[in-house]
């Protein structure tokens, strides 16, 4: 992975991508991995799916109707339409579409994963393409029955989604944590308390094997990492204009 | 947030700002031809290990932001935005929405 990158990239960086990558294929907690893998083609198809972008065009969403590009029936359809709007036009969601989504019979931790498999995809597939190398290849499948364990104590309660309140998680999440609370400045734990952490940091935590992954790989490798060659100023300089392009509100 | 956002990169008052800029953009709108000019820009005036960096940060966070939207989660009162960014907010996502999104 990332061998034909046109530029040198850290062990790190090449590490998270292996990692997100392997796993995205494999069985998660309410998806086998067959399912994740087509996850993973919705997520590239979305890219140059007609309906994405006429829908992307117009000044509501909800004006345009058809059907997405890359559906091949190994995936519900409204599954497609999650991972679609996920890729390709994140900063327009709102409650209620996510409300039509569990009415279209999509569960909340079905959701989560495909958020979770959504964002991973998008990084991996970011950094290959910003580095200059070719996208890889997806994974073949790895056999095996989904878990379809929820973690106790989630609800609703900084999210639309359901989320598990700081101290209700499982304990390698709280060690994940732990450890990158030791990253922050300390004005920054001033601010937040002895056991706080971001909303969004907590968003996939209904999946926490999810979670887990995003937070222990991309944001470890990519953005959280002391050998980054970057000031705080540049790095927050990416982050703002990424999120600014994507309008994304957070 | 208008010079992050601007069509054309701008001084923002960051060392290789101007080219860390076109970089993320060229990156976001995924054209091959302009991704490679503007990473050797960058490279010519950072070096690779900046532009690495700067790619992955752009790719992090072009993940967590379809986590974030995604989920709908609320911004921490910790990390409330300033007046002057929660104005920018409501004129770009509507009072409703960003009243919705304040924890």
């Amino acid at each position: 992975m990332l061998d034909d990158s046109r530029i040198v990239v850290r062990a790190a960086q090449r590490d998270a991508c292996q990692g997100m990558w392997d796993r995205l294929a494999r069985p998660g907690t309410w998806w086998d991995g067959s399912e994740r893998a087509s996850l993973v083609r919705a997520v590239r198809a979305a890219r140059s799916c007609d309906l994405c972008a006429r829908r992307k065009a117009a000044l509501s969403p909800r004006s345009v109707s058809g059907a997405h590009d890359g559906m091949d029936g190994s995936l519900p359809a409204i599954a497609v339409e999650a991972v679609h709007r996920l890729a390709t036009d994140s900063g327009r969601l709102t409650e209620d579409w996510y409300g039509e989504l569990l009415d279209g019979g999509l569960v909340p931790a079905q959701y989560v994963e495909i958020v979770g498999v959504v964002a991973m995809a998008t990084v991996t597939d970011t950094f290959h393409r910003a580095v200059g190398a070719a996208p890889p290849r997806i994974p073949d499948p790895v056999p095996g029955v989904p878990s379809r364990v929820e973690p106790d104590g989630a609800r609703v309660l900084s999210a639309w989604v359901p989320t598990v309140p700081f101290d209700r998680l499982p304990p390698e999440l709280v060690a994940l944590f732990g450890s990158i609370r030791s990253t922050l400045p300390a004005r920054e734990l001033e601010k937040r308390g002895p056991s706080r952490v971001g909303n969004v940091m907590l968003a996939l935590s209904l999946v926490p094997a999810e979670q887990h992954a995003f937070s222990s790989l991309s944001s470890a490798a990519f953005y959280r990492s002391t050998e980054l060659a970057l000031t705080d100023d540049q790095r927050e300089l990416v982050a703002s204009a990424t999120s600014a392009y994507n309008d994304c509100f957070y | 947030m208008a010079a992050v956002g601007a069509d054309e990169p701008a001084d923002v008052g960051v060392q290789h700002g101007r080219e860390i800029l076109g970089f993320v953009r060229a990156v976001l709108r995924a054209e091959p031809r302009a991704i490679g000019e503007a990473r050797d820009d960058l490279v010519r005036v950072a070096g690779e290990a900046v532009a690495a960096d700067v790619a992955g940060v752009c790719a992090h966070f072009n993940g967590i932001n379809r986590v974030a939207d995604g989920t709908g989660v609320k911004v921490n009162d910790f990390i409330t935005p300033s007046d002057e960014l929660q104005e920018f907010l409501r004129a770009r996502h509507g009072a409703d929405r960003v009243a919705a999104r304040l924890e």
